[in-house]
């Protein structure tokens, strides 16, 4: 798909493409990842991580590259997750629409609105 | 902590066997290891035990749920169902008694308690309402039926082949056509035609030949059918029925048939 033309994403699979951006990582990395990437905000549970990386691959964002040793963890080989250009294009493309949005709340002033709103 | 982890991880490890199995055959092991990295991180601060245990308690209960969810809805719950001789067993076993229940009832004659529902089916023995409870019945034996011919891997492919299919439900007409004649014969209006006891006619049969067919086959193959005897014997039990249904219809309606006056 083109940029932007993809769907908007889930905040899970937002995150895990984030993740998956900088380099190949395996489930316990992309958690870690995602939880600095958030500044802590989000925590994403085994369940949730590995149900959205399974959607993930079969719709081709991510791929699962092959298993080997983190020499930061243990001897155990483990499955290394890595974004496709279709995932690449996913996240590109919501990153935008986040841009987009930035903009126009920037250009309507509604930031300052909404955090005054929220005192 | 440390020493508790292998407790931990196989509580979680047992948690994992709720997920459907293709989901754990792709995702269990490196969930485990996931779940002892979780662990490992908090060695030597017990307190976060607690609130590791509940996070990954709720995550994987709604992760367990949404997966049989996903699972089901794309048909592979109904095929993993059906494609075990235990469940499926249980569940044409299931499904048929209601159907001998009512079959029972009607045989003995004794009315069934009907509820508000009494005055609508308050009918004699005959009575198109009774007709149309047989095509429920038939419907309802059906299900395990299908579900008892794919169980078997070379009896399923037999099952599924169009050319089987077709073969059932032109056999089935080929064993409702006679009465039908015979009854255009010998009442020959055309609305005089019970229409749905011929359906029923129709499907019974269809049902005897689709499960007789991959029987016979399975039993020709070597050993086809020999892995899978609960199959031949809930097989069997429906064949039974089938053929007691049909015969009971054809005797009861054979006047009729004959153009016997004031039958119904």
């Amino acid at each position: 798909m083109e940029n932007g033309t993809h769907p908007p994403l889930t905040p899970a699979v937002f995150h895990i493409l984030l993740a998956l951006s900088g380099e190949d990582r395996h489930g316990y990395g992309i958690m870690k990842q995602v939880e600095i990437d958030s500044g802590g905000g989000v925590s994403m549970g085994a369940g949730t991580l590995y149900g959205s990386l399974k959607r993930m691959v079969d719709a081709g964002l991510v791929k699962e590259s092959e298993k080997r040793v983190d020499p930061e963890m243990d001897d155990a080989r483990r499955v290394y997750y890595r974004i496709t250009t279709d995932g690449a294009d996913a996240l590109a493309g919501e990153l935008k629409r986040y841009e987009h949005l930035v903009s126009l709340t920037q250009k309507r002033k509604l930031i300052p609105k909404t955090l005054a709103y929220g005192k | 902590m440390e020493n508790r982890r292998p407790v931990y991880k196989a509580l979680y490890r047992r948690l994992l066997t709720f997920y459907p199995r293709p989901f754990r055959e792709r995702f269990g092991e490196s969930m485990e290891q996931t779940f002892d990295d979780l662990c490992r991180e908090r060695d030597g601060r017990p307190a976060t035990l607690v609130s590791l245990t509940l996070h990954v308690s709720v995550d994987t209960g709604i992760g367990i749920v949404k997966e049989h969810i996903l699972h089901f809805s794309k048909g592979g719950g109904m095929r993993a169902v059906l494609m075990n001789p235990r469940t499926t067993a249980i569940l044409g076993f299931l499904l048929t008694l209601p159907g001998a229940a009512m079959v029972t009832l009607l045989m003995l004659q004794i009315e069934p308690p009907m509820g508000p529902l009494g005055p609508y089916l308050e009918r004699p023995v005959g009575h198109p309402h009774v007709l149309g409870s047989l095509a429920v019945l038939a419907i309802v034996i059906m299900l395990p039926a299908i579900g008892l011919v794919l169980n078997a891997g070379k009896i399923r492919n037999a099952m599924l082949s169009a050319g089987n299919l077709t073969a059932a439900t032109l056999g089935g007409l080929a064993l409702t056509v006679p009465f039908l004649v015979l009854q255009l014969m010998n009442k020959p209006p055309l609305e005089n035609i019970p229409v749905v006891l011929f359906v029923v006619l129709w499907l019974l049969s269809t049902i005897f030949i689709a499960t007789l067919l991959p029987i016979v086959k399975g039993l020709r193959s070597e050993g086809g059918m020999r892995t899978h005897p609960a199959a031949i014997i809930l097989s069997g039990i429906v064949l039974i029925i089938v053929t007691a249904m049909w015969s009971g219809i054809i005797v009861d309606q054979m006047p009729c048939f004959l153009g016997v006056p004031n039958c119904d």
